[in-house]
């Protein structure tokens, strides 16, 4: 009798503990959790979001020498989701041998991260040796973002037209070629952390598709538009990322084709971000039962 | 001081800068005799005065909006594209460009406002010897450094430009190291807390206290589940097409992301548009309580 | 530019397609607000508004910080000085009154340079009005930074070495939102958050006591200072969402008949002009899809 009652108190001790953790115990498992699986990252399969598959199939269905504008307004403080997002497009793109014209609105920063992470990517078997100036141009840093969306649905040559590479303005490149206006654009992507993306909802007038790669806690707002049609479609965080490096994968295995590169930050912080939300999951559902548990004995009013 | 001036003026012609020096100089002394006006106004005069400058700002926007667009065809251009501008006055989208270089270069003047309460907080902290004023040192050092740095970055950003030849590697490095290795950086590693934080506060917040709440925590659980390819292995085995596809985890996290949550979000942005253009319009009315200064 | 420059081709482009009823719509939507300031400046005490138990906790928490000689906490948020920094700015000098008259100390941590320089002179007038302008400290409202994390950073820090004991948070937040709660969580701080960016709400229902929500934000300065013309506007606000629900219900059920009838030749013809051909497979919902899974599905035009 009496050991029974010693182990009921155990127990309401255990489930004490459980109810209420330091939080410092849970930062450190997850701190744990992550710094393993970010070094050593484990492959996990993927069922293809229908969202990300959208726009994946529509940028993938375009044809050797359209052309396609991106704004990318990411900056380092997000690149766990954006930059795998920006890889796993800028390779599609390369493929298909599409021209494309980046500009930012995010940070004066980002197109001095984005160039060398362009020419190391070039030089990749399959991504066709792209050079800017030629297959690609990037036009650098807008600080006044709604005259630039507006310039760019009213006249994209005009509001690009004082960037310059190589000596000659960007316009004179053969990536404008025979673009004169938005609407001879296959679709603007716009990958972002920010609100950036309305500005284009107000703006762009159905000039041509619009496509959305942003951070996963963005997804709620931006959901709606893809259901309205507004967006082609829309890969949403890290899973948005690893969904286009699957995609590229089936389209290019990289079996079939060697040297290919198809996984890169996308499927690497997957699994921790797999096995974070596995811990979530799991402290949300262990705070419950002892909760309940003390309400049982109760020890807890 | 005259280096860094001749520095400054590499990209820019001679005559150039002093018309630049000459409107900034214009620009200050009608601001300065408008505010000395307003000063002389009659306290009864001076809101509504205030009031129809407000109205007369947000007039500008809502023209901007309203005057009809045309799609023209410019004859001599270089492409002879077709491109949309405002018909009447047709030049609107200048007079709207210049508004806005107004608002920003009103940003930047505020922007000095900013860092006089910063060096006025942290040098009374240092000179008085308050608590933790060791932390004020670390700040005025670090921002005079910034300051430093990122007008050097500039002014030889500028020169390399113009084809002044020199050593501009050093600055560059310097650049790199306190911007791009430093504090985009520290940045992502402040973002990266958010990750404990939500840890944390989904463990204190998502307990079964109510049926509202057991139904929210149901929910979460299963949008959470459809980001997992984990759990999405564990329906993979229900069929993909049929009305049993509806079961399979990611189709489940699908129609509540679409049907359910959707759904309230536009309730939810309607609102907020109608309480916004509620907003503006009492704003612009001069009808908002305490928006006209006295 | 002279007259002879360009020749026009069609003239009002924002109201083809359907744009002019855009605009009438919103036409609409000021005539109610109008038409509802009207009424309740004819007939005070007309229009009466529900609580709104956030605002009701001000005094509480304020009262708190009293007792415990802690300081006060507001946060305007990311914004730019706008129309939601001006309801925060409302909200914000309610709470400085009462801490005025209490003596309480405040802390006004801004990131926008323009919204301190009001938030400055709101405090100083305050003060004044009250009749204690000794107690107003300058140091009270600080410009912290304008980079968002480094902003956060200084937040959570103020927080922290002042264990401040309420917080107040009403504005534009973004990712910052939950690493000043969290924080204010851990001093033990009474938390009231109102932003009108929703995807940070669930942060702030995670870890604040009270947060208003959607458009409760907008009602905030008619609330606390229940004025006629404001009570009004929001009236009007209220009779264009019911006109919005009216029209909702209508097409529900005009979509719905739509839905169970196939597309007409008319409409297929239709729908390909607009350039959202119908695929095959959608000119009819199957009985199978009427449930829920076809909804999933992306709209035809």
């Amino acid at each position: 009798m009496s050991q029974d009652l010693q182990t009921e108190k155990q127990k309401a001790t255990f489930w004490e503990t459980m109810h209420a953790v330091d939080r410092r115990w849970l930062y450190l498992i997850l701190f744990v959790v992550v710094s393993i699986l970010v070094t050593n990252p484990i492959t996990v399969p993927n069922v293809e979001d229908p969202a990300a598959e959208a726009l994946y199939d529509y940028l993938s269905g375009l044809e050797e020498g359209d052309f396609v504008y991106i704004e990318n307004d990411w900056t380092n403080s997000t690149r766990g989701e954006s930059r795998g997002q920006f890889e796993a497009l800028m390779r599609l793109l390369m493929r298909k041998k599409v021209r494309f014209c980046i500009s930012t609105l995010g940070d004066p920063q980002i197109p001095d991260i984005i160039r060398p992470i362009l020419r190391q990517m070039a030089k990749e078997p399959g991504n066709n040796n792209y050079e800017e100036g030629k297959d690609y141009v990037i036009a650098g840093y807008f600080p006044n973002l709604e005259a630039h969306v507006s310039g760019l649905v009213n006249n994209i040559r005009d509001t690009v037209k004082e960037k310059r590479v190589g000596g000659r303005s960007i316009i004179d490149t053969p990536v404008f070629e025979g673009i004169n206006d938005l609407s001879d654009a296959k679709c603007v992507v716009v990958i972002t952390a920010s609100g950036t993306i309305n500005l284009w909802y107000e703006r762009i007038r159905a000039k041509t598709k619009l496509g959305l790669m942003c951070t996963a806690v963005m997804s709620g707002e931006n959901i709606p538009y893809y259901v309205s049609g507004q967006l082609v479609g829309i890969a949403i965080g890290a899973k948005g990322a690893f969904d286009f490096e699957s995609l590229l994968e089936k389209e290019w295995p990289e079996e079939e084709n060697p040297g290919y590169k198809n996984f890169t930050s996308g499927r690497r912080y997957m699994s921790p971000l797999f096995f974070a939300l596995m811990l979530l999951i799991f402290a949300v559902v262990m705070g419950n039962v002892a909760m309940y548990q003390l309400k049982r004995t109760g020890r807890h009013g | 001081m005259e280096i860094l001036l001749a520095q400054l003026t590499v990209p820019r012609t001679e005559a150039n800068l002093w018309a630049v020096v000459g409107y900034a100089g214009l620009a200050m002394l009608g601001s300065a005799l408008l505010l000395f006006g307003l000063s002389r106004v009659p306290s009864n005069f001076r809101r509504p005065l205030v009031g129809l400058f407000i109205f007369i700002a947000g007039l500008l926007w809502v023209l901007d909006w309203a005057l009809p667009k045309a799609t023209v065809r410019r004859a001599g251009g270089a492409t002879d594209s077709i491109i949309p501008i405002p018909v009447w006055p047709y030049e609107y989208d200048l007079v709207m460009e210049k508004v806005v270089q107004g608002s920003q270069v009103l940003s930047g003047v505020l922007l000095g406002l900013g860092v006089l309460s910063i060096l006025r907080v942290h040098v009374k902290r240092l000179t008085k010897g308050q608590k933790d004023w060791p932390f004020s040192v670390v700040l005025l050092g670090s921002m005079a450094a910034m300051i430093v740095i990122g007008l050097g970055e500039w002014v030889v950003n500028n020169r390399e430009a113009a084809g002044i030849p020199g050593d501009y590697e050093d600055m560059k490095t310097a650049f790199s190291v306190v911007f791009i290795d430093m504090l985009q950086v520290l940045d992502a590693a402040m973002f990266s807390l958010i990750a404990f934080f939500i840890l944390s506060a989904a463990y204190r917040a998502f307990r079964i206290r109510s049926v509202e709440a057991t139904i929210m925590m149901g929910v979460a659980l299963v949008v959470l589940l459809g980001f997992i390819p984990l759990a999405m292995a564990v329906t993979a085995g229900l069929p993909t097409e049929g009305f049993a596809s509806n079961f399979r985890i990611e189709n489940l996290k699908s129609w509540i992301l679409l049907t359910v949550s959707t759904p309230a979000l536009r309730a939810i942005d309607l609102g907020l548009g109608l309480g916004l253009l509620a907003m503006a319009l009492r704003i612009m009315l001069g009808l908002e309580k305490g928006v006209a200064v006295d | 530019m002279g007259e002879n420059d360009y020749e026009i081709i069609s003239l009002g482009l924002q109201y083809q397609k359907w744009g002019w009823l855009l605009s009438l719509t919103t036409i609409a939507v000021v005539c109610y607000i109008l038409w509802g300031i009207f009424l309740a400046r004819r007939k005070a005490g007309a229009i009466t508004i529900r609580r709104i138990a956030g605002l009701d906790q001000i005094d509480e928490a304020v009262g708190r910080a009293t007792e415990t000689a802690r300081p006060v906490l507001m946060v305007p948020g990311l914004g730019a000085l706008d129309g939601i920094t001006e309801i925060g700015r409302a909200i914000f000098a309610s709470i400085i009154r009462t801490a005025a008259r209490f003596a309480t100390p405040i802390r006004l941590l801004n990131y926008n340079p323009a919204v301190f320089a009001v938030a400055q002179e709101i405090a100083k007038d305050v003060y004044q009005t009250e009749g204690v302008p000794d107690r107003y400290d300058v140091d009270s409202v600080r410009f912290v930074s304008d980079r968002q994390f480094a902003f956060a950073a200084a937040v959570a820090g103020a927080i922290r070495r002042d264990q401040v004991a309420a917080a107040f948070y009403m504005g534009d937040f973004f990712a910052e939102s939950l690493i000043m709660a969290e924080n204010a969580n851990m001093v033990g701080a009474i938390q009231v958050a109102a932003t009108t960016q929703y995807t940070q709400t669930p942060f702030f229902i995670a870890a604040c006591d009270y947060v208003l929500l959607g458009d409760e934000f907008y009602a905030a300065s008619a609330y606390l200072g229940r004025e006629p013309v404001l009570l009004g506007s929001l009236a009007g606000a209220d009779w264009a969402k019911l006109t919005f629900m009216l029209f909702a219900i209508i097409a529900l059920f005009v979509h719905s008949f739509q839905a169970s009838r196939p597309l007409t030749q008319e409409q297929i013809q239709h729908f390909e002009e607009m350039g959202t051909p119908v695929l095959e497979g959608q000119e009819y919902p199957t009985p199978n899809e009427y449930f829920f899974r076809w909804i999933t599905k992306i709209p035809r035009g």
